[in-house]
């Protein structure tokens, strides 16, 4: 049912698209820095400096709007939860932001020898698709107030952990058998970590969906 | 329908004993039937607020309480409201005594046309019988209850009628405290005040909580937010909803409750 004030509806509905062309941008951010990381291409690296900025001012444009609408409209239930998560949501999207640029910024400095060159190009590959996929459909999740397609991405963070640790695991062994490559392995390691954040954040926005619908908070295990 | 209010996670919202129980009531006008089958506890020292449409019955629930409407031919209650565990709506219950336990409070003010200090000896005379200096302290604590002390006790021979449109209310709820009820209702008791009376009367209702159970019934769904400990949301004469005011305005159960108070309808 829409509000009796048409008016709180199109905030409502203002606030709520701008969180999604926020996902937009971060979605298109992480594209770059995954291929930054396969290609070294330093073009793709400072694209993704220029649009984090944007990414920022996005969430500050976000925080402004919904406490002028809770100043403006005392909004309660439904549309309070939906208000504060799309703040939240926002400032995960920013730290996400942050996260791509970590990413784009070692991909830069990549100087591998032949075995990480392979690790670079597969393992990173490999967990990168996987948070592009967690990214992409927490996004849906929220534009849509999906709660079975936000429990799936919540269900998928663990599959994220795992390839990390197996990541980890790999760059030991390597790194004991050459300590050349600790340098490189250390690298690997901090790449591997912010795209292990940028799930853990993606896990956050689901979890917002559902608070948004359930009035239930399901953060810690709730 | 019955409702057992469940806590939840608010801690101010305690569980005190029941003080009013509601059972089966239904109230006619006439032959338009005013409340279905309304079943609710009011909890002790606790401030409870009916909230909903207009017409949703919720002032006519609060007239039930200290039966109001008896002045009325035509208008009838059936069912239980048990005060103390007594029926009030037994015809056998004494009116007077329980005009004295309840007390009410209206929309507008409305003092009797006389001196500010007889506006609350009035009523202190139909039930208790007590000299100058006794009548003087009791006039004294109900004012310094309703926070109007300061503003008049320099001035208690003028007329009730010279206060402002704030002051004349909270001389209302003195008058009315001042018979020492268990209960006081309140009726839209802000909705013809400005915001600095309304945050004055908002503040002595929380205070008030300690001594008396209070019922507030109200249009202004962040007034019930703020001084209530628990809401019931009512439409069409039914209750609807009946938890602790800090889930329904987070969470509410009914779906109706949720596009009322978020302002899809009503």
């Amino acid at each position: 049912m829409e509000h009796t004030s048409k008016q709180f509806e199109l905030e409502l509905e203002d606030l709520r698209s701008s969180l999604l062309a926020m996902g937009g941008i971060v979605e298109a951010q992480m594209e770059r820095a995954m291929r930054a990381v396969a290609t070294n291409d330093a073009d793709l690296v400072e694209a993704v400096t220029r649009e984090d900025k944007k990414v920022n001012s996005l969430q500050m444009d976000i925080d402004r709007k919904g406490m002028e609408i809770i100043a403006k409209r005392q909004p309660a239930a439904v549309d309070l939860r939906q208000i504060l998560c799309t703040m939240q949501a926002a400032g995960d999207l920013e730290r996400i932001g942050d996260e791509i640029k970590k990413i784009a910024e070692r991909a830069k400095q990549f100087q591998a020898n032949e075995r990480f060159q392979s690790m670079r190009l597969n393992e990173m590959k490999h967990i990168g698709v996987l948070v592009q996929e967690m990214l992409k459909e927490s996004l849906n999740a929220f534009a849509r107030l999906d709660v079975i397609a936000a429990g799936e991405v919540i269900g998928r963070d663990k599959a994220v952990d795992d390839e990390f640790e197996r990541i980890l695991r790999l760059i030991v062994t390597y790194t004991l058998e050459d300590p050349r490559t600790i340098g490189a392995g250390i690298e690997i390691a901090f790449l591997a970590k912010a795209a292990e954040r940028v799930a853990d954040h993606t896990k956050n926005i689901s979890e917002y969906v559902i608070h948004i619908v359930q009035g239930k908070d399901p953060r810690h295990g709730g | 329908m019955s409702f057992q209010v469940s806590l939840g996670s608010d801690a101010n919202a305690v569980a005190n004993a029941t003080k009013i129980k509601i059972n089966n009531l239904n109230f006619f006008y006439g032959s338009f039937q005013g409340l279905r089958n309304i079943s609710l506890d009011i909890p002790e020292k606790q401030v409870t607020a009916f909230i909903g449409p207009s017409g949703c019955g919720k002032s006519t629930l609060l007239r039930v309480l200290n039966r109001m409407y008896s002045l009325y031919p035509g208008q009838r209650a059936e069912g239980e409201v048990l005060l103390n565990g007594e029926n009030v709506l037994d015809s056998s219950y004494d009116l007077n005594a329980l005009r004295g336990s309840v007390g009410m409070v209206f929309q507008k003010p409305t003092p009797f046309p006389m001196s500010i200090y007889d506006n609350i000896s009035f009523g202190v005379r139909l039930y208790e019988k007590l000299g100058k200096s006794d009548m003087d302290d009791r006039v004294e604590w109900a004012l310094k209850k309703a926070a109007l002390w300061n503003e008049t006790k320099d001035k208690l021979s003028q007329s009730g009628l010279s206060l402002s449109g704030g002051q004349q209310q909270r001389l209302c709820i003195a008058r009315g405290i001042a018979v020492k009820p268990e209960v006081l209702l309140l009726d839209e008791p802000t909705s013809a005040l400005d915001p600095i009376s309304t945050a004055r009367i908002e503040e002595l209702v929380s205070e008030l909580r300690t001594d008396y159970t209070i019922v507030i019934v109200t249009h202004n769904m962040q007034q019930a937010a703020r001084v209530s400990q628990f809401t019931a949301y009512m439409y069409l004469g039914e209750l609807v909803e009946f938890t602790p005011t800090a889930q329904i305005f987070v969470k509410p159960q009914d779906k109706r409750t949720e596009d009322y108070i978020t302002g899809r309808f009503g």
